[in-house]
């Protein structure tokens, strides 16, 4: 000090009622900050979330329909190899119905199955049991059948028999009720 | 820029308390940017802090945090010396430990008892204090453009207190603080041995104040003066050896501007007269202490400035003139005001 | 009664006013619209949550019938991927006949998503009764066979020689793997 013989004391705008001003606001702004900024991250959060739960829909979604498909598929193929089955079943029906439905007198050399017919050749020892035994099942299952015949050596007819179904239907032989 | 800030928005409020025998004034100035907004001054009849000085002084200090509250030491035990260092102290008869001291212009310290700052801050601790000031800085203050010149004495003249010291080429010889209320033995005393030691120019006492008289007119018409002709025609008489121009001319004016004032003081009652003359005892005592000692490098004073605080009477000045033969030249000031320039200094406002 | 306030009080008050009145903007132009974007988007997020769970549940009932149809149909999905082998065939189901020959096969056509491959198969059995029991076999076998027209018996001297056409399906399978479970 120039001319005082004592310094002064310190003076301060900060008063006691200035530090309890601040300190009230600054506990109200901090308490307000940190809420809003709880609430910024909140809404982040909330909006991140959701973002990733309509991803995880989509990918849902999407799985969802590839197995569709995998199913679709797979029963697709049931479904034909069923009737596939089916088909064989039918066919080895048809053709343990055919050889049943040819009598002990008739002797079969020949039979081919087609798919809207059936010929058969053989051999006969005469016309009435053939007309009888194998032409009338025939005509029944077939709706045309054309016979024609060979005479044997031995007395008996060599026959060719065609038989053929509507041309809308596959060849079926159907035991005999 | 906060600093700038804060000068904006907040005053400084500068307070100063002078306590003289019987009564306190405060005065307070209320500043903004370096300029007086508004200024106060009470008195208060008791020379104690009481609760109504500290909630008059409490209305001003609430207006701003910095308030700065200044105090006229008036202890007995202080003085100046012509040394800064503290070890030179009992040199000049103090006991170096008990005193606070403050160094000025590195050439010359005030002191204080130490106690008595402590008494003071704790007297006042109800509004406590910034600054104590000596009233020889007061002085060297008022009369700062005159101390660089010839050796010459300055006297602060108090209610109860001279504050005296001896300058020369700016430097300090010689100083003492003078108590009016405890030394009215020692004044009488003094005058026995002007008597005695001093030559043949001091007359006894009642042809001193005849002389007074003749001398009052003489000087009242050279007051009264204000052409270079009648300066010059002050150069020639030969009873004022020497004068101060300057001086003169602020005195002339001041004279003009309190002349009805002045006339008042003219009339002497008995109690101002006999404190006049108990100062002029003082004066003189301290004086022959100064000549008298080995110490200080004394040659003759011819020059006396008196920085006149309460308002003296033209007594002192007649008694000086005739009976030491010094020119004596007496300035009237507002002892608040030259503190609160202290107090501006010391904080730096322009 | 006069009443004077001083000038530390002065700005002491008008500081509290600021604040408070920061403090109120703050409240009612980013706190308050921030609290009403909580509450929306909390309840986005529930409602969205709600609609996943809805398509959990779903997908899961999707996978438990996937699932049970791939163990269902396991066999006949095998079958479907296996490639056909005439060595393999012979192999297994020789014994049926008493000879047994197969023309190496080709590819011919697609049918939807499958490959089909022809196969003519030459063979001598003694008896139809053994054809009747391949015909069973092939319904178990490695692979999807259709016995197909045109089919002949001729009798060779004690032997019936028997041609037939095989239509072997195979998938035509766009490499898909089944996805993971999902939660």
């Amino acid at each position: 000090m120039r001319y005082s013989y004592i310094r002064p004391r310190e003076k301060t705008i900060v008063t006691s009622e200035f530090k309890l001003v601040t300190s009230f606001f600054s506990v109200t702004f901090f308490m307000l900050f940190t809420t809003y900024g709880f609430l910024l991250y909140k809404n982040y959060s909330f909006i991140k979330n959701k973002k990733e739960v309509v991803y995880e829909i989509i990918d849902l979604n999407q799985s969802i329909f590839s197995m569709r498909n995998e199913i679709a598929f797979i029963e697709n193929e049931k479904e034909l190899a069923t009737s596939i089955f089916t088909h064989n079943s039918v066919l080895k029906e048809s053709i343990a119905n055919l050889f049943d439905l040819v009598p002990e007198q008739i002797t079969l050399s020949k039979a081919t199955l087609l798919k809207n017919g059936l010929i058969l050749q053989g051999i006969t020892p005469n016309r009435d049991v053939y007309n009888f035994m194998l032409q009338a099942p025939l005509r029944s299952i077939f709706a045309q059948t054309y016979s024609s015949f060979y005479p044997a050596s031995n007395g008996w007819l060599f026959f060719v028999s065609k038989n053929y179904v509507d041309s809308n239907e596959t060849l079926i032989i159907n035991k005999e009720e | 820029m906060i600093a700038k800030l804060l000068e904006l928005l907040y005053y400084k409020v500068l307070i100063n308390i002078i306590v003289s025998s019987r009564k306190t004034v405060i005065y307070v100035d209320v500043i903004s940017n370096a300029k007086s907004v508004k200024t106060a001054k009470k008195e208060f009849h008791t020379t104690v802090l009481t609760s109504e000085m500290v909630s008059f002084i409490n209305q001003y200090t609430a207006e701003s945090p910095f308030f700065y509250i200044a105090f006229l030491d008036n202890s007995k035990e202080q003085g100046a010396v012509p040394t800064c260092s503290r070890a030179k102290y009992g040199y000049y008869g103090l006991d170096e430990g008990f005193y606070e001291s403050v160094c000025l212009q590195k050439t010359w310290s005030c002191y204080t008892s130490r106690e008595d700052i402590y008494a003071v801050e704790k007297a006042y601790n109800a509004i406590g204090l910034d600054f104590i000031f000596s009233p020889f800085i007061v002085l060297s203050h008022i009369y700062k453009d005159k101390m660089g010149s010839t050796l010459s004495m300055y006297i602060l003249v108090e209610e109860n207190y001279l504050s005296l010291s001896i300058y020369e080429e700016g430097i300090l010889l010689f100083a003492q603080h003078l108590d009016l209320e405890n030394s009215q033995d020692t004044a009488e005393m003094v005058l026995d041995e002007g008597l005695e030691t001093q030559d043949d120019l001091i007359l006894d006492d009642s042809e001193e104040l005849l002389l007074d008289d003749d001398l009052g007119d003489e000087l009242e018409v050279l007051d009264d003066l204000g052409d270079l002709e009648d300066l010059d025609s002050l150069e020639d008489i030969d009873e004022f050896a020497t004068v101060d121009m300057e001086e003169e001319l602020l005195q002339e004016e001041e004279e003009l501007n309190t002349k009805d004032t002045n006339d008042s003081t003219d009339n002497l009652d008995g109690g101002e007269f006999n404190e006049d003359y108990q100062r002029f005892g003082l004066i003189q005592s301290s004086l022959k202490e100064f000549y008298s000692d080995d110490r200080y490098n004394s040659n003759f004073i011819e020059f006396v400035y008196i920085a006149d605080a309460i308002g003296v009477s033209k007594d002192l000045k007649h008694y000086l003139e005739e009976e030491m033969f010094l020119t004596v030249y007496v300035r009237k000031i507002e002892l608040h005001t030259i503190v609160n320039d202290l107090v501006k200094r010391e904080l730096g406002i322009k | 009664m006069k009443f004077k306030i001083s000038r530390q009080h002065l700005y002491l008050l008008f500081l509290s006013l600021f604040f408070f009145i920061v403090v109120i903007f703050f409240a009612f132009f980013a706190l308050i619209p921030e609290g009403k974007n909580y509450r929306a988007n909390k309840l986005a997020l529930r409602v969205e949550k709600i609609q996943k769970q809805k398509y959990q549940n779903f997908y899961d009932e999707v996978y438990k019938k996937l699932k049970q149809l791939q163990s269902d149909n396991r066999r006949i999905i095998v079958a479907f991927d296996t490639k056909f082998s005439v060595k393999k065939f012979k192999k297994n189901y020789q014994s049926y006949f008493h000879t047994l020959s197969i023309k190496p096969y080709k590819k011919v056509k697609k049918y939807n998503d499958f490959t089909l491959y022809e196969v003519n198969a030459t063979s001598h059995i003694s008896t139809p009764k053994t054809f009747y029991k391949f015909l069973d076999a092939l319904n178990k076998s490695d692979w999807i066979v259709e016995v197909n027209f045109p089919i002949e018996f001729k009798k060779e001297d004690e032997y019936i020689r028997s041609s037939f056409t095989m239509k072997v399906y195979h998938r035509k399978r766009v490499k898909e793997t089944t996805p993971l479970k999902q939660n």
